[in-house]
């Protein structure tokens, strides 16, 4: 620390004006400073500016804003010591898979009974009139989808 | 009543005292109020910000690792909340001037919130004069520097905790309070030195 720069002096200066340099730092300033007018002059510079800002005073907040952040925070603090962070933690795979057996339950309830429908004759031409409706919703739709790619109004 | 430790309120925050969280606040409060309501130079905001402050603690307490730096902590929270509502101010000032045409000032001139109810006189009317020109001058500062001198100032983070809040190394710090001093002896010349 014996040689130091002035730019390296300069910040040891701010350290020792604050009363945050120690002994080694304060040593090595002065051996600066009493070789270099311009450093010397700087850090006298700094201690009057610290002299007089500490005369800027502090702001005060509303009693009312103080306890209603008290009483907020009483609330979060209180929210979370009811349930520790190893509770909150187990309870996450806990709930998912509560979730997935009660899906699961609800899907085999309402499974059909066997694997496929039975369908009686009558039913059976119910179907192919249901089949036949749909293929020409999908033939219409696909001319609906041709013609705008075309650029043509369909309606 | 003892004086506990920032670690041994936090430890009792954790297992669920509010009380202790209250002794955090009050150990903290004016610090960062002072800090916010000289960067956001103004006083809703300043406001705003030091609940968010208080309820993202409150909320992350269980983060919190006891290393002695609750201090720390709390102000980076601070810090982030800062400037979190520099960010949504000029984002509400794009959207008026989009919509009105016009930006509209928000910042209240800090020497007025200074002189209103919030501060104290001066015991002198010198140094009501120097404090009224400071207060300006700070208002000056580039916004690095002004968290560095308002950190120093008026929270009294020691330069390591400010380095350590701001994430820059202590060099930068330093040089940080280094030119806002010299900024403010230039802007005050010699009606102060």
């Amino acid at each position: 620390m014996r040689n130091l720069t002035c730019e390296k002096a300069r910040s040891l200066m701010v350290l020792s004006v604050y009363g945050e340099a120690d002994g080694e730092c304060e040593d090595s300033l002065s051996g600066h400073t009493l070789k270099c007018p311009g450093c010397l002059a700087e850090q006298k510079n700094l201690e009057k500016m610290h002299v007089h800002t500490k005369l800027m005073n502090t702001a005060e907040i509303p009693e009312a804003l103080l306890s209603g952040i008290k009483a907020k925070c009483a609330e979060i603090t209180a929210g979370k010591s009811r349930t520790p962070l190893s509770r909150r933690l187990l309870s996450r795979p806990v709930y998912g898979l509560t979730a997935a057996a009660v899906a699961l339950f609800v899907l085999v309830m309402l499974r059909p009974a066997g694997r496929m429908m039975e369908i009686s004759p009558a039913g059976y031409e119910d179907y192919r009139l249901i089949d036949a409706e749909l293929v020409k919703a999908e033939n219409l739709l696909e001319t609906i989808h041709l013609d705008m790619f075309a650029g043509l109004d369909f309606f | 009543m003892r004086d506990y430790s920032d670690d041994e309120l936090a430890a009792l925050v954790k297992d669920g005292s509010a009380e202790a969280f209250d002794l955090i606040i009050d150990r903290y409060y004016r610090m960062v109020f002072n800090y916010l309501l000289r960067l956001l130079a103004n006083k809703e905001d300043a406001e705003d910000a030091l609940q968010d402050v208080f309820f993202r603690a409150a909320g992350a307490m269980a983060k919190y690792r006891m290393e002695g730096k609750l201090k720390s902590w709390i102000f980076t929270i601070a810090n982030n909340a800062a400037i979190t509502k520099i960010r949504q101010r000029k984002r509400r000032r794009v959207v008026r001037g989009f919509m009105f045409g016009h930006a509209g000032g928000e910042e209240e001139n800090p020497v007025d919130l200074i002189a209103d109810e919030s501060f104290e006189p001066a015991k002198t009317a010198a140094n009501n004069e120097i404090r009224r020109l400071l207060e300006a001058a700070v208002d000056s500062l580039s916004f690095d520097q002004k968290q560095v001198f308002t950190l120093r100032h008026f929270s009294g983070l020691s330069f390591k905790e400010i380095s350590k809040v701001l994430g820059v190394p202590l060099n930068t710090a330093l040089g940080r309070m280094y030119y806002a001093n010299k900024k403010l002896k230039k802007i005050l010349g010699d009606e102060l030195l």
